[in-house]
């Protein structure tokens, strides 16, 4: 006779479409890796800022182009996705939100012949309100940050 | 000289061993410096009729290091109790120290602190890597505190050792993971005097510890181990081994990559393990039930477990176990050195023996 060996985990089949889907995968802290199918919310959101600037002295003022210039400028894409699930899988996904490793699957359409390919991703840090007691299912919202995007230096 | 493990990082599972420790907390071993061993303590007097000064004889075994020399200060521990005294006179079977004890003793050991200067613990910390070969990860030394005991925390050079990227291919039934977690064992020897003459002890690739990429929580059982999540085949354990996933259902969403990790543990190394499926309906009637046979290559690490997949569309949930198989052989892991012998003696409490009786210096109080 076998010995079950392991506790007995229900996994929920889920095969909704989602208009957008953005697949996130993360290592929660057992040192094992969650997964999660979010749908992109439509608002792309662009993140700048300052990379430092220096200040031009001395210099002919009639043939001046200013007097301080930036050295250069940081900026990021962040997306907003969001999931509608229930109260019990929020226990779960809040994981993602202090996760170390967040990974985006970048081809989504194509994993499964080419193989999956993972971008690094963080998820925007703050306060964020779980969900209400009194709902069943409840929507869970996270920004991701994508990788900055590269720009020159002077 | 001696040095022996007093504490390993593992935990008990009912009649069961969990070695497998999250590697973002501390991973201790502590040792014990046993100089030289007593057989046992005995009151007595200076001059052994009982008409001078009271003091202790201690017999010990083995022969006198001659580094120990009378006016020396000494550390007798025994039964967990530790008397500082003095050496007034060494014979040949014992020796005379200044007045600890009122009743005979057995066993016990003496640190010789004044004998042996600038002692420390000097140990070895090896990786596994994925080539199944053992790497040296570090070094570190460590001095003993006032029992003698050392205390040796191996965690931040085996950390350097985790993968956090995502490298499963999310094509085979179950694989190891050696980012996740894997094994490491310790090698170490005594330097004292300014010499670092001792051998190393021998590596092992028998008795290993484990690690996992993991962190455990505040008042969580067994601590930093997790054994929580270790498995071992023992029909009485009410609270089997759990999978490493915080949710309490987790989801497949059909057409994208799941996995789920599991430690595949070395209490399994010689038994055949099955993944168990048995798919539901929305009901929750059962549809289909189907067994698959782990790759056992993988046992010994940090493992991602696949799900069968290609499901009809009227299942709704899949209750998914690991079970026990057939018996087989677990045929330790090939190092490309020869590392054949055992690292870690069990750790024996001295036995006392019956010691002759010698006529002088043995006076009850």
């Amino acid at each position: 006779m076998p010995n079950i060996i392991t506790e007995v985990k229900t996994i929920k089949v889920d095969r909704d479409c989602v208009g957008y889907p953005v697949f996130i995968s993360w290592m929660n802290t057992l040192g094992g890796r969650e997964h999660w199918l979010f749908n992109k919310v439509n608002v792309k959101q662009l993140d700048t800022s300052e990379g430092g600037s220096f200040k031009v002295t001395n210099q002919l003022l009639e043939n001046s182009r200013g007097d301080v210039f930036e050295l250069t400028n940081n900026a990021n894409n962040v997306i907003i996705v969001n999931s509608l699930v229930d109260v019990e899988d929020i226990e779960g996904l809040k994981s993602v939100l202090y996760s170390p490793s967040v990974e985006m699957l970048s081809n989504v359409d194509t994993w499964q012949t080419e193989g999956a390919k993972w971008l690094n991703v963080r998820i925007n840090k703050g306060s964020f309100k779980l969900y209400q007691s009194d709902q069943v299912r409840n929507i869970f919202e996270i920004q991701i940050e994508l990788p900055d995007i590269n720009i020159q230096v002077r | 000289m001696a040095v022996v493990i007093t504490k390993q990082p593992q935990r008990d599972i009912k009649t069961k061993k969990s070695k497998w420790n999250a590697v973002h907390q501390s991973i201790t071993f502590e040792f014990q410096r046993q100089d030289l061993k007593v057989i046992k303590a005995i009151p007595s007097y200076e001059d052994g009729f009982g008409t001078s000064k009271p003091c202790t004889n201690l017999y010990f075994q083995g022969v006198i290091p001659t580094a120990l020399k009378e006016g020396q200060n000494i550390i007798y521990i025994v039964n967990g109790i530790k008397y500082t005294t003095r050496v007034i006179t060494i014979e040949s079977k014992f020796l005379v120290v200044e007045k600890i004890l009122n009743t005979p003793l057995n066993g016990g050991f003496l640190v010789l602190k004044e004998s042996y200067s600038s002692y420390y613990l000097e140990v070895n910390i090896y990786g596994v890597d994925s080539t199944n070969t053992f790497e040296l990860i570090g070094t570190t030394k460590v001095t003993d505190n006032d029992k003698g005991e050392v205390k040796v925390n191996v965690q931040e050079w085996l950390q350097t050792k985790c993968i956090f990227k995502n490298d499963f291919k999310y094509n085979v039934l179950n694989e190891k993971q050696i980012g996740e977690g894997s094994q490491f064992n310790i090698t170490w020897r005594e330097v004292f005097d300014g010499k670092e003459t001792n051998t190393f002890t021998t590596l092992s690739n028998v008795n290993l510890f484990y690690w996992v990429n993991g962190a455990k929580q505040v008042q969580e059982s067994y601590s930093q181990n997790m054994a929580v999540y270790v498995p071992t085949i023992d029909n009485t354990r009410t609270e089997k081994a759990k999978f490493q996933s915080v949710f309490k259902k987790p989801t497949y969403f059909v057409g994208y990559p799941f996995s789920l990790n599991f430690i595949y543990s070395d209490n399994l190394e010689n038994i055949e393990v099955n993944r168990r499926e048995i798919t539901k309906d929305l009901n929750g009637t059962q549809i289909a039930s189907t067994t698959d046979l782990l790759n056992m290559n993988s046992r010994g690490f940090a493992n991602r477990l696949m799900l069968k997949q290609g499901y009809t569309s009227n299942v709704k949930t899949i209750d998914v176990w690991l079970e026990s198989n057939s018996a087989t052989i677990w045929t330790p892991i090939q190092w490309t050195e020869d590392y054949s012998h055992e690292v870690f003696s069990p750790f024996e409490p001295f036995s006392p023996v019956t010691i002759p009786y010698f006529r002088d210096r043995y006076v009850y109080e």
